[in-house]
């Protein structure tokens, strides 16, 4: 990549995040997610046994590899990597196979087979939100084909920042250009030691952790 | 921990029918190249091209988005389905050619020119022996999934290939009332109880393997101990190891009727092989600092 390019990325510091699923919600109310898929998730993690047991919260998204094993792959060339490092999928050529479910080693990439409404018990049609949500859902992404996180793109291109980062009522997330060293993210992730998940698989992810303590 | 569900019994037919398929074929051209049976190879190559034909609808079957599955052809640079979709595209056309020009409706072509046969029996078995192994490669590039990605994954679906493949012919030369005799048989008999022995030293080592990181020991428990250990110890070692190589080294004597069980028994073994492998295959835990923390949407 070059460097005059952008590349966004994005830290999470394990400190500030107490796990409140804001970033799950908001995620859920940018995107549209159907039941059961969420883009932006927190896990709750835990070791060590009383009294010296510990917690602790991880949020999770697609870590927009540098590297992608999803794009490795993905047999249709469905999955893209644009210019500034985000990692898309275009439904028109998406064949819904399943093989990048099984290649991403976090976990992020889902696959839809229909809309399943909220509230089983409830009569009818769907009410007014999930109407909206399942409209916009099949709008961008649609069902049989893999959907994943895109740090919302489309915001981001306009200037703003992904939902889950605004959302953040701790200001854990912190959202930015990896490629400028002067960035907020790029000093932080100096500063405090910031660490990628499972650098095993070699996908140099532009998520990043700052250690909680 | 748990285990993948995407890819389930639809994905397990299609690895051991193309497995079936690729092996049948070059049980097909062995059985001609060598001049053991002109009757067994016409069944082999009869048998490859719609074995791999079924197993390729089974796995469009599966896709969400089948009306783009011409697509799969779009990135063969790194991904194994595109390059797998590949190989067994020009394994079927092969195989495809091999029967109009040999079997029907212009036997005369094939049947009149021995070097043109040779060419078909070994650029067939070339892609047969792709099409077999290519599927174990397929899991394995699933990095995440340790219990896919290993080395052993591609010997042991190769081998359970063949082996099934074999199994596929006999059977069908029995039942078929091709006038195939025993005594034609006997040598495919051999060769298959060999390759099950070979079977059971892979599938040791592969198990072995699984001990060095903790997903792949969870797979082995799900597996040896787990919710998939009856589909394990009654289909792949019971029906798919022991009552085939028993019975196919002799221990009840030989006729049709202990052939027929011991091929019966085998095949659906194959199968089970692919779903016991299918169903165990459990993601790595994601690991931040001291702490794991296990996928459950995958």
């Amino acid at each position: 990549m070059r460097g005059d390019m952008k590349k966004y990325g994005l830290v999470i510091d394990l400190k500030r995040c107490y796990g409140c699923y804001s970033c799950t919600a908001a995620c859920k109310a940018s995107n549209n997610t159907p039941k059961g898929i969420d883009f932006a998730k927190c896990i709750s993690g835990e070791i060590g046994t009383y009294p010296s047991a510990q917690r602790q919260m991880l949020p999770t998204l697609c870590m927009q590899c540098e590297d992608p094993e999803c794009l490795k792959v993905c047999p249709t060339g469905a999955t893209q990597q644009n210019e500034v490092g985000i990692v898309t999928v275009d439904k028109n050529i998406c064949m819904g196979c399943g093989y990048c479910m099984m290649a991403c080693p976090y976990g992020q990439r889902h696959v839809v087979s229909d809309w399943e409404t909220y509230f089983p018990d409830a009569e009818g049609e769907l009410d007014e939100y999930q109407s909206y949500a399942k409209e916009k859902w099949e709008g961008k992404n649609g069902y049989g084909i893999a959907a994943k996180c895109d740090f919302c793109y489309d915001s981001v291109m306009e200037g703003d920042q992904p939902a889950c980062v605004k959302s953040c009522p701790a200001k854990a997330r912190i959202f930015g250009d990896l490629n400028d060293p002067e960035s907020e993210i790029s000093v932080l992730l100096r500063r405090e030691r910031g660490y990628q998940l499972n650098p095993e698989f070699g996908t140099n992810p532009s998520v990043y952790y700052l250690p909680a303590r | 921990m748990k285990a993948q569900t995407k890819w389930s019994w639809l994905i397990a037919a299609y690895l051991f029918l193309a497995g079936v398929g690729g092996g049948a074929f070059v049980t097909g051209a062995v059985s001609d190249f060598a001049g053991w049976s002109e009757e067994l190879s016409r069944i082999g190559i009869l048998l490859g091209f719609p074995c791999v034909l079924v197993g390729t609808v089974f796995l469009i079957f599966d896709l969400g988005n089948p009306k783009n599955f011409w697509r799969a052809y779009a990135r063969p640079g790194t991904s194994w389905i595109a390059r797998g979709t590949i190989i067994i595209t020009i394994f079927m056309v092969v195989n495809f050619l091999y029967i109009v020009l040999w079997i029907w409706p212009f036997p005369e072509v094939i049947g009149a020119s021995i070097p043109l046969k040779n060419f078909f029996n070994i650029f067939g078995s070339i892609f047969a022996f792709g099409t077999m192994i290519y599927t174990g490669i397929l899991l394995g590039a699933s990095r995440p999934i340790a219990f896919w990605s290993t080395a052993m994954l591609p010997l042991l679906f190769l081998v359970s290939a063949m082996s099934t493949g074999i199994m596929a012919v006999m059977l069908t030369s029995i039942i078929s009332g091709s006038g195939v005799e025993l005594s034609q048989l006997a040598i495919w008999e051999k060769i298959d109880a060999q390759l099950i022995v070979i079977e059971i030293f892979i599938l040791l080592f592969y198990l072995q393997g699984t001990h060095r990181v903790p997903e792949s020991r969870a797979s082995a428990r799900f597996v040896l101990k787990g919710s998939v250990a009856p589909l394990f110890w009654i289909g792949v070692v019971l029906l798919g190891i022991l009552i085939p190589l028993l019975l196919e080294i002799g221990i009840f004597g030989h006729s049709n009727t202990i052939l027929i069980v011991a091929t019966t028994s085998g095949i659906i073994g194959g199968f089970c092989l692919r779903q016991v492998v299918l169903s165990g295959g459990i993601h790595a835990p994601l690991k931040s600092g001291r702490f794991e923390y296990y996928l459950t949407n995958v």
